[in-house]
């Protein structure tokens, strides 16, 4: 009776799941690996392998350090200057003459550096009611105060981790988009694959390795998407929820902006936080007498806790204000329990208001999905969940080729080689460019000019090599045979993870002895053994691949007993 | 310490818990005991696996604020039934040896 | 009864009448629907929910996220039934029509509370 309904649903599944699946395996493996996207920053930094610092003194460390050596970035200045200065109103102000307007810190409990930042004000704006800033950052050693070089990129927080929500696609915000629709059609292929697959409860456990390929590789994407369903549904959900306000459902910005401009005005109001400067200069009061009050009256809602945000607005002003944020690494929740300070005599200025039920939710929900509690077995957890989706989707790769490749054979189409070249590309391709980064992050000489630059080139040419290698191989496929890139590509993986480990050793002397058990250092030892277990895996794999499977042993040993 | 004491519970539960609700499926049943002369008992097996997974919500909870509480145990019992699939695939008698006595009616014995 | 007749018909030649929908609208105006009209349609509906639950006295910012967190569910709904659907004209009349109709009211709303 529910044919037309099913062939439809099915229908959706396959190609929503085909076309968008490979974005969806970068979403997954890269947001599987920005679980520990600070413990691979310590590993590609390794000036930065020390313990996790606490929010250091704003008073003696933070402000001095940002005020001589925070300025305005270059190439932002160069691309939103002209844009926001009215040239109406004379020349526009030098980079370095921009008069500083906002400080902000941000650390969490994984954190040993610190990032802050500021934004400085356009003096003569063309449109007064923006924002018109133009930001600056550093990091921060907080032990000592030292400013660290900023071209070293954090593969970990900067690399992998935007890479899986918007692909690092810039241009007109498309990699947000893409990662949207890509994260709407995993919805859509959770549902229909529910709806196809019949026997979801009876096969639960099922995986049988032995069965010819399209049959264990059906098992093996209904186990993997059927145990991890919460997960799998949850984090596309979220994620989506995460970007909806800005990116896919902007109504504030558009349709409803005059209703939410009158309700932020209400809301301003309310908190008493001033909207603009007043223009007249005023220092400001101890910021630590500040961070002991805001400490001081979480522990009395019995939340004592750790700083986790902490912004300056209007700096210098007489309208200037300090927020207070907790850092959330014991819920789910993120940073919150915002308190505000008058920055000129530090009393205290409005206190966020206990969350309303809906925003409790949102709060449960993107906390969920953004993690910064302190949890290592959920931690760990959610890298199963991020590979149980990639394997997920891989699956289904296989399973899509494997169903129509003979038939494709027979008609002499390429449809199957295609989206098995493409497999290879987002399944070990996207892991050979990954640990290829962090080799050659290993190689690169430390003072080489823009060495971060060189790695991102790196990431992009392996990735492309392993595509090339994989359309080059993929002729046996359109004879109905295994494209013998899936092999080599494994091997190649794990000769290049087993190199990373080996160079981390040679280059910084952090050998997996010395990080486990001499002098304990979990987040390098975390990565090395990630990368020897997937080196392990790899090799385990190849071998695999390089002998005939059961299936086709026994159905060798069948024709040969038919032919005797 | 008290912690990972109650987490480490909480993952032994949802193992042995999934386990159980495998061998209740028939087609399970006879991956870990091809002999055709003993019968499980579904109904034990699966009422009680799913004791075993409440028993792991409650470890969790013990362990952790709420919120965080479901979250860790919705990943554990993934895990734990991937766990379960994969040595259902490769070493199916594993299962047996966690399966107990009272849960499996010998069919001779019976005549 | 005479529906039940109707339906287990309807029901008969579904999926005869999908696979020629799908050959004579093509499959591109089947995803253009889902995709853009669901869109839409998903627009109109957090917009006129959103003014609706200020209306009823929630804060905007609380309204908002309650939406947005419906949007989506929604957006898969009718995104699946396009798909669903045994005639396209009838997606698009719903999709179209809906946005479209919810949008405006929606505006009104905001004019309503506004003033």
């Amino acid at each position: 009776m529910f044919n037309g309904f099913r062939i439809a649903m099915t229908w959706v599944h396959t190609w929503f799941g085909l076309v968008l699946g490979f974005v969806l395996m970068v979403c997954f493996f890269f947001g599987a690996l920005s679980v520990f996207d600070r413990e691979i920053d310590r590993w590609a930094i390794p000036e930065t392998r020390f313990e996790p610092q606490p929010m250091p003194s704003f008073d003696r460390l933070l402000l001095p350090v940002l005020e001589q050596q925070l300025s305005p970035d270059e190439q932002e200045y160069a691309a939103n200057m002209p844009k926001l200065h009215d040239a109406g109103k004379g020349p526009m102000t030098p980079r370095l003459e921009l008069p500083v307007d906002e400080y902000w810190a941000y650390t969490t409990h994984r954190d040993p550096v610190l990032a802050a930042g500021g934004g400085f004000r356009v003096p003569h704006p063309k449109d007064p009611t923006l924002e018109n800033h133009i930001h600056g950052r550093v990091t921060i050693d907080p032990r000592s105060g030292t400013v660290l070089r900023d071209d070293a990129l954090k593969i970990g927080s900067d690399w992998f981790y935007p890479l899986h929500y918007k692909l690092q696609w810039e241009w007109k915000d498309l990699g947000y988009w893409i990662v949207g629709l890509a994260a709407f059609s995993m919805l859509a292929a959770l549902v229909t694959g529910v709806i196809i697959h019949r026997k979801i409860f009876r096969e639960f456990f099922t995986f049988r390795p032995w069965k010819q390929t399209q049959r264990s590789a059906l098992d093996l994407h209904n186990m993997t998407g059927v145990v991890a369903l919460p997960f799998h549904f949850f984090f596309s959900f979220t994620g989506l929820v995460i970007f909806a306000s800005f990116f896919y459902f902007p109504l504030s910005h558009t349709l409803l902006k005059p209703l939410h401009d009158q309700h932020a005005v209400l809301e301003a109001q309310r908190a008493g936080l001033p909207y603009e400067r007043a223009g007249v200069a005023v220092p400001m009061a101890s910021v630590d007498a500040m961070v002991r009050e805001a400490k001081r009256r979480w522990a009395a809602r019995d939340m004592a806790g750790e700083v986790g945000f902490l912004t300056v607005t209007h700096v210098g002003d007489a309208n200037s204000f300090v927020s207070i944020y907790r850092a959330g690494s014991d819920r789910v929740s993120l940073v919150g329990e915002g308190i505000h300070f008058k920055a000129s005599t530090g009393e205290v200025q409005y206190e966020d208001p206990p969350r309303a039920a809906v925003s409790e939710i949102n709060e449960f929900l993107t906390g969920l999905h953004l993690q910064h509690f302190e949890h290592w077995l959920l931690r760990w957890l959610y890298v199963l969940g991020g590979l149980l989706g990639a394997v997920c989707i891989a699956t289904g790769f296989v399973f899509f080729v494997e169903k129509r490749k003979r038939q494709h054979a027979k008609m002499g189409g390429q449809g199957s080689r295609v989206v098995d070249a493409l497999a290879v590309t987002t399944v070990t391709g996207m892991v050979i460019a990954a640990v290829g980064m962090l080799v050659a992050n290993r190689l690169l000489p430390i003072d080489l000019p823009g060495k971060g630059d060189w790695e991102k080139w790196v990431f992009w040419a392996v990735w492309a090599l392993t595509m090339a290698h994989a359309f080059w191989r993929s002729a046996p496929v359109a004879q109905g045979r295994l494209n013998p890139a899936w092999c080599e590509q494994c091997w190649a993986l794990g000769v290049l993870a087993i190199a990373a480990v080996l160079l981390n050793w040679v280059t910084t002397g952090d050998h997996l002895i010395k990080t486990v058990f001499t002098d304990t250092y979990w987040a390098v030892a975390g990565v090395d053994l990630s990368l020897l277990g997937c080196a392990l895996i790899a090799f385990w794999v190849g071998r695999k691949l390089m002998r005939p499977t059961t299936y086709e042993k026994n159905a060798v040993n069948r024709a040969l007993a038919l032919h005797e | 310490m008290n912690e990972s004491l109650w987490l480490t519970a909480a993952v032994l539960f949802a193992v042995l818990g999934m386990g159980w609700l495998a061998l209740s499926l028939r087609t399970h049943w006879q991956q870990v005991c091809p002999q055709q002369d003993l019968n499980p008992r579904e109904g034990h097996l699966r009422a009680s696996g799913a004791c075993l997974l409440l028993l792991s919500a409650v470890c969790c909870f013990e362990a952790d604020h709420p919120s965080m509480a479901v979250l860790v145990w919705v990943m554990i019992l993934a895990m734990a039934a991937v766990v379960v699939a994969m040595t259902l695939s490769s070493h199916p008698g594993l299962l047996r040896s966690i399966c107990p006595r009272a849960f499996i009616e010998d069919v001779h014995s019976q005549d | 009864m005479e529906q039940a007749q109707a339906d287990k018909n309807n029901s008969a030649i579904r999926p005869v009448l999908f696979c020629e929908c799908l050959e004579k609208d093509g499959i591109v105006r089947r995803v253009a629907a889902a995709l853009l009209g669901g869109y839409a349609f998903t627009w109109g509906f957090t917009a006129l929910g959103t003014t609706c639950l200020v209306a009823l006295g929630m804060g905007y910012a609380e309204a908002e996220v309650a939406m947005l967190l419906l949007a989506f569910l929604i957006f898969l709904i009718v995104f699946l039934w396009a798909f669903a659907a045994v005639r396209i004209d009838r997606v698009w009349k719903v999709l179209g029509g809906g946005a479209v109709l919810m949008t405006v009211m929606a505006w009104v709303m905001q004019h309503l509370l506004l003033h």
